[in-house]
């Protein structure tokens, strides 16, 4: 039984989620502190930097095939406080990418830092690069690239697809340390196989705030978790008033069309039109004297009247009970669907929008560039 | 332009002086635009960036938000302000599509400059592996001949029929270059996949720890699920079990077989822990992208 028009709760529901987010955001800029639990693979980076100074070999970095988005941006803010640490060790860094719109923006960060850092004369321009934006192309590139420099540290962080295996392999092959993290769920556990450290689901977005616990960042973080608190809450509630509803509410089902339980259920539009014969038998093994149909809002019978007013028939409580009401729309059908019919009578609501005036004064052979 | 339409149609006959007027305008003031923000004082620049940011970001947030109307059509007027705005939204759609599709071309240059720079330096000072510098240069520019010179044949009603009937040269070479290399190397990077699963897996799936250990049970049922003829002797099994201990058929030995194990790993297990990633990811992607509309985020190196 539909009681609301969720058409928009969705947009009412993603505005408290950013709610959420700005009041957090906004906390933390007022100097309230915020806790943040330890990810291992984060506290790994260090190590991995380390390691990489100590055996003289580059730290590679690599946002798999992600653009220029929320996801490449984030990798790419990873990067540069990796990159942070590398400098002051003046470890070499590669950072490979496959979005020239990336590879731009990502020049300028890196570049950034090393001003940052103070020895702007350090930065290689070559360190930063655009490889391929070709999937496959790009992953050869990048393992080449591992297997010739032999890389002692490989950070995999970003969208990633078929190629991440490639790279986590060839990188455990030259014996680096690996951290990842992808937000392509189904490389994660290719990921895990192949790599030291993974950084699972939204723990690639918690990075940033926890590498530079900046406020803005660590509010947002908090405010993603009051999301998550929001959504789980709303999941558990929702699943028990569904269960309560299954258990409560009338049932709808479909009937022949002597109005008895049968078979051969067929469903007609408000013109009479067959819409579909379906004959499998419907039952639900709860309710062994009823038969139930597959949604519970398509009622077979239904039958035009005067005014746009509709009967339909379907049964409750295991006996058949016929409505009658005005169909307008998703709000006011009761328990119809309105995929199955339309107003014969335009909606004066909405009327037919008028024809724009054709412009004969300067028209010319050929077509138009808009 | 039609007054009734909304805001922004420009729609001009092919070879008609006011179209060609327009892009030269259009094309002087974008030039104007891109050599005056050289000109900009520090101060000004991040204002800037992040009003260009807003709009931007607005564009799409008004999309999602605004009713959009129903059966847009530009031949129709629209009634009232609500469709009036939502028109001009959808109108808007293919230009703003356009402009990042032109910006991604532009960026697409630079990133060949730092691929060309890369291997053309790695050639001339002749370092380790030079010879593959020089592949990648040579690949390059073959492509790029043999592609366009295919393309411009191409041209035309028909040709690509006649083409198909007697290929020229350069129709051969960019179909070897492309159909027969490149499509081929790809195939190539793919399947090696498999070899790297299988070294990937033989690591994560030694009994070193609790989680390991798990990791390497679950798979092994679900391995095994996947295989016809364990899954009849294990049923057979299962079907003996049944027998002996008086079972129903569908009771609670029906459990133990290959197949309701793996659903029950997959619908239980599987699916709920995606979810809840994709969840985290969402809010994660929704935090990242409001704060960069917002341009509320400290650059790294302050």
């Amino acid at each position: 039984m539909q009681y609301y028009d969720t058409g928009k709760y969705h947009v009412f529901f993603v505005l408290v989620l950013i709610a959420f987010l700005m009041f957090n955001i906004l906390r933390a800029r007022g100097g309230k502190s915020l806790f943040i639990r330890r990810i291992a693979g984060l506290t790994a980076i260090d190590e991995a930097v380390g390691r990489s100074t100590e055996m003289g070999r580059p730290v590679l970095m690599v946002p798999g095939l992600s653009g220029l988005g929320p996801v490449g941006i984030q990798a790419v803010r990873i990067f540069a406080y990796i990159t942070k640490t590398a400098v002051k060790f003046s470890t070499p860094i590669r950072i490979c990418l496959a979005e020239a719109a990336l590879y731009s923006v990502a020049q300028e960060i890196i570049k950034d830092v090393y001003q940052a850092e103070g020895v702007p004369e350090k930065y290689d321009p070559t360190s930063v690069r655009f490889v391929s934006d070709r999937q496959f192309a790009f992953a050869a590139g990048v393992a080449g690239l591992i297997y010739r420099e032999r890389v002692a540290a490989a950070f995999l962080m970003g969208d990633w697809f078929a190629e991440s295996l490639i790279l986590a392999e060839s990188a455990n092959a030259v014996g680096a340390i690996q951290v990842a993290a992808s937000t392509v769920t189904t490389q994660t556990p290719f990921l895990i196989a192949a790599c030291d450290y993974v950084l699972i689901g939204d723990e690639f977005y918690a990075a940033s705030a926890y590498l530079s616990r900046e406020p803005v960042l660590v509010g947002s973080l908090v405010g993603q978790d009051w999301a998550k608190i929001a959504i789980v809450a709303l999941v558990i509630g929702l699943t028990a008033v569904s269960s309560v509803d299954r258990r409560v509410s009338p049932q709808l089902c479909l009937v022949d069309e002597n109005g008895k339980h049968g078979q051969a259920l067929k469903l007609r539009t408000i013109d009479g039109a067959l819409v579909s014969e379906e004959k499998e038998e419907f039952t639900d093994p709860r309710y062994p004297d009823q038969q139930f149909v597959k949604t519970v809002y398509r009622p077979v019978e239904i039958r035009p009247l005067e005014d746009n007013r509709v009967k339909i028939a379907f049964t409750e409580q295991g006996k058949v009970v016929e409505k009658d009401g005005v169909f307008r729309n998703r709000n006011e059908s009761e328990t119809w669907s309105k995929t199955l019919f339309k107003p014969r009578t335009p909606d004066p609501l909405f009327p037919p929008r008028e024809k724009v005036q054709e412009d004969t004064s300067d028209s010319t052979n050929g077509g138009t560039n808009s | 332009m039609n007054e009734q339409q909304g805001f922004f149609h420009f729609s001009f006959p092919n070879g008609s002086p006011y179209l060609l007027a327009w892009i030269i305008i259009g094309l002087i003031l974008s030039c104007g635009f891109v050599a005056g923000l050289f000109f900009v004082p520090k101060h000004l620049r991040r204002p800037i960036v992040v009003t260009g940011t807003f709009v931007a970001g607005f564009y799409f947030v008004l999309k999602w938000l605004w009713p959009t109307a129903q059966n847009y059509s530009e031949t129709e007027v629209p009634r009232g302000f609500v469709e009036r705005v939502s028109f001009n939204i959808e109108y808007l759609l293919p230009f703003v599509s356009n402009f990042t599709q032109v910006l991604a071309a532009l960026l697409l240059g630079l990133g060949i400059s730092s691929l060309l720079r890369i291997h053309f330096t790695q050639l001339f000072k002749k370092h380790r592996d030079w010879f593959f510098s020089l592949t990648l240069i040579l690949s390059m520019i073959a492509m790029v001949i043999f592609g366009i010179w295919d393309w411009s044949t191409r041209m035309g009603p028909g040709a690509d029929d006649k083409i198909a009937e007697a290929p020229g040269f350069v129709n051969f070479a960019k179909d070897l270059l492309f159909d027969g290399l490149l499509i081929n190397l790809d195939a190539v990077m793919f399947s090696i996949i498999a070899f790297f699963i299988f070294s990937a897996a033989y690591r994560a799936f030694r009994i070193r720890s609790m989680e390991s250990t798990i990791l390497l049970t679950v798979a092994l049922i679900v391995m095994l699920s996947l295989m016809g003829a364990i899954v009849g002797l294990w049923d057979d099994q299962v079907n003996n079990l049944a027998k002996s201990t008086g079972s129903d058929p569908g009771g609670i030995v029906d459990n133990l077989r290959l197949t309701t194990i793996k659903a029950w790993i997959q619908d239980t297990l599987q699916i709920p822990s995606i979810r809840a990633m994709d969840l985290g990811l969402a809010v994660g992607g929704l935090a990242m992208s409001l704060r960069l509309w917002l341009s509320i985020e400290k650059g790294v190196s302050n």
